[in-house]
């Protein structure tokens, strides 16, 4: 019997990236244990933690000022004369020929908890929810849960047609309970259904484009809706229907 | 872009304040190779690259600095010594603020901007293996930082 090896966890994380070499993959594949399972979802969380961390830090990026008083901050790093210089970033958009890629305008008319959902979202690719690994009977514990969260039951939105439900977190906006549904469509777009708790008056299903995504949102008089992913409006808007029949309350 | 560039320059620095100046600064020197820039390449990376090259040289420059990047790349501004000044919303930040700075950027490239090991590697000037154990070192302590750990 060939004694079983011990992994490290730079070797875990290169398998759980894709980066490890075939015969790593294949020792680790013939040795899966509970136990190294274990280690593999606590290496897993340590990623989603820092996936949502620069998710968030996206949104506090200062805007890309390119008007000729957008005088750069002393800072401490250097003398704000080596820095300094005016419209840097226009000079730079000029001569790169770069008009639409730096300071793309903002959606001002979107609302901010939508902008730090898309930003967010922005970042889920088809193996980002592949790997979340929860049973149908976690998921159920799970979304029990965060119903008793925003007092309304969400087990419905789960078994929505079109899309395959793959799991559900607590997320937070502005101190308020912010819960994330996240789907993937049969051509593995992700898609993300986002409940925020707030009070305020009722809206109908209204569609957007957001960090290049399509979105929908909606609003009864306790939740507020945002559906976002992938690039189909009509698929958006006929899901946001959908989700709008299943859990619109009063 | 210029928000990614930003983002970069903060996983690089841990301060805002200092990633304003770096990302400001990257665009000035990027503004004087204008003409180096070859349009069928990846900008972001060239910029993320000049973004490299200005820290560790300011980091040089200021020998007042109380760690040297050339003595101990892994201890480079940390968020924890700069707390007075950061100005950043830290509930924000705080899961990967007490991260190396060598561990944030290869999170960040890799994880986020989508490097292969290879591609974080050749950007960082270091081999394959550091990117590894950095990637998993992060992954770890932002585990534990969480309660994953027993």
């Amino acid at each position: 019997m060939t004694p079983k090896q011990a992994f490290t966890d730079e070797e875990l994380t290169a398998f759980l990236d894709g980066e490890a070499p075939a015969e790593l993959c294949q020792n680790i594949e013939a040795q899966m244990s509970p136990e190294l399972e274990a280690r593999m979802a606590l290496l897993d969380r340590g990623k989603e933690q820092a996936i949502q961390a620069f998710a968030a830090a996206l949104n506090h990026a200062p805007d890309c000022d390119l008007s000729e008083s957008a005088v750069p901050h002393p800072g401490t790093m250097r003398p704000a004369a080596v820095f300094g210089g005016l419209g840097l970033v226009a000079g730079l958009v000029l001569a790169l020929g770069l008009g639409t890629w730096f300071g793309q305008p903002a959606d001002t008319s979107a609302e901010p908890w939508h902008v730090e959902v898309a930003a967010y979202h922005a970042l889920y690719v088809e193996q980002t929810l592949n790997a979340a690994n929860m049973t149908a009977e976690e998921n159920a514990q799970r979304l029990q849960a965060l119903s008793a969260v925003l007092g309304r039951d969400l087990s419905a939105a789960a078994e929505i047609e079109d899309l395959k439900f793959v799991r559900a977190q607590q997320l937070g906006f502005e101190g308020a309970p912010l819960i994330q549904m996240a789907f993937l469509a049969d051509d593995g777009t992700p898609v993300a259904l986002c409940i925020l708790r707030q009070q305020g008056g009722a809206q109908d299903v209204a569609q957007t484009n957001l960090k290049g995504m399509s979105g929908a949102s909606w609003a009864d008089n306790n939740l507020r809706f945002f559906l976002i992913g992938g690039n189909d409006g009509n698929a958006t808007k006929r899901q946001a229907d959908a989700f709008h029949a299943l859990l619109v309350g009063a | 872009m210029f928000p990614r560039l930003w983002r970069y320059c903060l996983a690089l620095t841990g301060r805002r304040d200092l990633a304003d100046d770096l990302a400001q600064a990257t665009c000035a020197r990027a503004l004087e190779k204008a003409h180096l820039f070859d349009p069928d390449t990846h900008l972001d990376r060239w910029l993320f690259r000049m973004a490299q090259r200005l820290w560790l040289n300011d980091i040089r420059a200021q020998k007042a600095r109380p760690v040297a990047a050339e003595t101990d790349p892994d201890e480079v501004v940390s968020l924890q010594s700069s707390t007075e000044t950061n100005i950043f919303a830290r509930e924000v930040f705080s899961k990967i603020e007490t991260l190396p700075a060598p561990q944030r950027v290869a999170i960040l490239l890799v994880y986020v901007e989508g490097y292969t090991y290879a591609e974080a590697a050749e950007a960082q000037d270091v081999p394959i293996g550091t990117i590894m154990s950095r990637l998993a070192a992060a992954r770890r302590k932002l585990a534990e930082d969480t309660g994953g750990v027993q």
